[in-house]
């Protein structure tokens, strides 16, 4: 029984120390996890590797260094695993001339399907019957979306990768297509969903994979990531003209772990940005100090996951 | 088959765009204009010899190589470009397959333009002096075995860079028609030389002509097929190649 939480117990996927450079930039560094059966979130910054791994995975860029096994085989030496995968690309990978249903039903055709009915059941699950119609050159990004997963789910696959599936979708298509990820999940099918958005992935699947710089950054339920990410000290600078005196109110507070005291500057360390910005103006009111500003910096997810990569 | 044959008629479809058909559909009523300016007060053996050297300079080399390089380069270039080559690589179907298919289907469609121009250069020659079905069927064989190589050559240079028709351009216009003229010695790399020979190995009393054309190659109609069967097998080996083991990002 594997403890390590990039890992699953019966995976469909194995990733084994991958790694994936194009010229001088390494994509993909040294990367291990597995995937099984249920919806798994792929986490991580634009640029920290997702769509490589998902490439690598789905047997599109070849892994020249490590090893990936779908289904227990290499998809670059075993076409035939492709009867049982799908991936929905980021890109808008579809064809304008056609319509939706002619696209599903190219789909199922090239994956040796004859029967219309499985097509109309695929177009149905994404919620796209009437637009079907129609060519998808006319279609917004959230159809496109839309008929890319149906052109997916047409071959009715064991494992089902999907590159920002949500991106451009509106609340409504998003909350029927987040609904759909979370019945294949329920059905066994192995679910990968990426996307740079923590809320989207938290809505999507209970599981996450986070990469940054092409490297695992954090791994396990939506609830260790948090966390994780909460135990992260946050910067903030504190403009003040009573450095001293206010600094040592704020690190006598509790939840500062370290303050700098500059000229009329303060830099403050704190897990909790909140309760220091509850906390600082009343501090600032005791010693008789003016407050001119209160910057947090650092917040962004990408530096999130920098701090969870150098700490693991 | 189901996955070959949806594979091969959506690649059929999309070389062949409504535009592009009308476009080349009136490029292709070149050859039987020039023929018919050419053999002006010409009958007989003089008006069939006009007939073998427009078909040779204008049709051979020129209208059938431009045709199957032009379809034959968006042929996997166009789809790896739009992103679109994801989805049908991505299928269980095997890579050498689907370049075999991706040839076969855009060779079919640059013969069907191309047939055009056999047909009308043909027909005209035909109300002006008499109807001979060898003609024709000499034609539309030595066009089949020029666009089979071609396309041979050019989907899966097509796959690797975007100036896939520039080069197969500079190919035809400087190799082809100007090297191969000085060194005949290389004919057998100037596939619409292949189909000229094809051409004279039906239309026999073309030979005399054709003889100055074709450098080194021998005037054979199955010689000319196997040497563009050898075209199709190194471009199905290589565009399969290139498909298994290139990124497709």
């Amino acid at each position: 029984m594997t403890t390590d939480p990039a890992f699953v117990a019966e995976p469909t996927i194995e990733v084994v120390d991958t790694s994936k450079w194009f010229g001088q930039k390494v994509a993909v560094s040294n990367l291990s996890c597995s995937f099984g059966p249920g919806v798994t979130g792929l986490l991580g910054p634009n640029g920290a590797g997702k769509t490589t791994l998902l490439r690598m995975i789905s047997g599109l860029t070849d892994v020249p260094k490590g090893r990936v096994s779908v289904l227990g085989v290499d998809p670059r030496k075993d076409h035939t695993v492709y009867r049982n995968v799908s991936l929905v690309p980021d890109e808008d990978a579809v064809y304008p001339d056609m319509t939706g249903i002619q696209f599903v039903r190219y789909a199922a055709r090239l994956a040796g399907h004859t029967d219309n009915e499985r097509v109309e059941k695929a177009i149905a699950t994404v919620a796209m019957e009437e637009p079907a119609t129609r060519t998808i050159s006319g279609y917004s990004k959230g159809m496109r979306q839309r008929i890319k997963v149906a052109a997916a789910l047409v071959t009715d696959p064991t494992v089902l990768i999907m590159d920002e599936p949500l991106n451009g979708t509106d609340p409504i298509q998003r909350a029927h297509l987040i609904s759909v990820f979370d019945q294949l999940g329920r059905e066994g099918k192995t679910v990968i969903v990426s996307s740079h958005v923590l809320e989207e992935v938290e809505r999507v699947s209970s599981r996450v994979i986070a990469i940054v710089d092409g490297r695992l950054a954090a791994a396990g339920s939506v609830e260790a990531i948090r966390a994780a990410m909460s135990n992260i000290p946050y910067v903030v600078r504190v403009g003040t003209d009573k450095p001293r005196e206010l600094g040592a109110r704020l690190f006598a507070s509790g939840s500062v772990f370290s303050v700098e005291a500059g000229p009329a500057m303060l830099t403050v360390r704190t897990s909790d940005v909140i309760s220091l910005g509850n906390a600082t103006p009343k501090l600032a009111v005791e010693c008789n100090a003016s407050l001119t500003s209160f910057l947090p910096q650092d917040e962004s997810l990408e530096s999130v996951f920098r701090y969870l990569v150098e700490r693991r | 088959m189901t996955s070959v044959l949806a594979l091969f008629r959506a690649t059929f479809r999309s070389a062949l765009p409504l535009k592009r058909t009308i476009l080349f559909g009136l490029l292709e009523l070149t050859p039987a204009l020039l023929f018919v300016l050419s053999a002006e007060n010409r009958t007989g053996e003089a008006a069939f010899d006009t007939l073998v050297e427009v078909g040779a300079s204008s049709y051979f080399a020129l209208l059938v190589p431009v045709v199957a390089l032009v379809l034959g380069a968006s042929a996997l270039g166009s789809e790896r470009r739009d992103q679109t080559l994801s989805f049908i690589v991505l299928r269980p179907i095997r890579r050498s397959v689907v370049g075999a298919t991706k040839i076969l289907a855009t060779a079919c469609a640059a013969i069907a333009i191309n047939a055009v121009g056999a047909v009308a250069l043909w027909a005209v020659f035909s109300i002006q002096h008499h109807t001979d079905a060898d003609i024709l069927v000499g034609l539309l064989v030595g066009m089949a075995v020029a666009v089979v190589a071609y396309v041979s050559i050019i989907v899966p240079l097509g796959f690797v860079t975007d100036r896939a028709v520039v080069i197969g351009l500079g190919f035809l216009l400087v190799f082809e028609n100007g090297v191969v003229f000085a060194l005949p010695g290389l004919a057998t790399l100037s596939p619409w030389r292949i189909g000229a020979a094809a051409f004279g190995g039906i239309t026999t009393q073309a030979q005399p002509i054709l003889d100055n054309i074709v450098g080194n190659l021998t005037i054979s109609t199955g010689g000319s097929v196997f040497t563009a069967l050898i075209y199709l097998a190194v471009g199905v080996s290589l565009t399969g190649l290139l498909l298994a083991h290139r990124d497709l990002a």
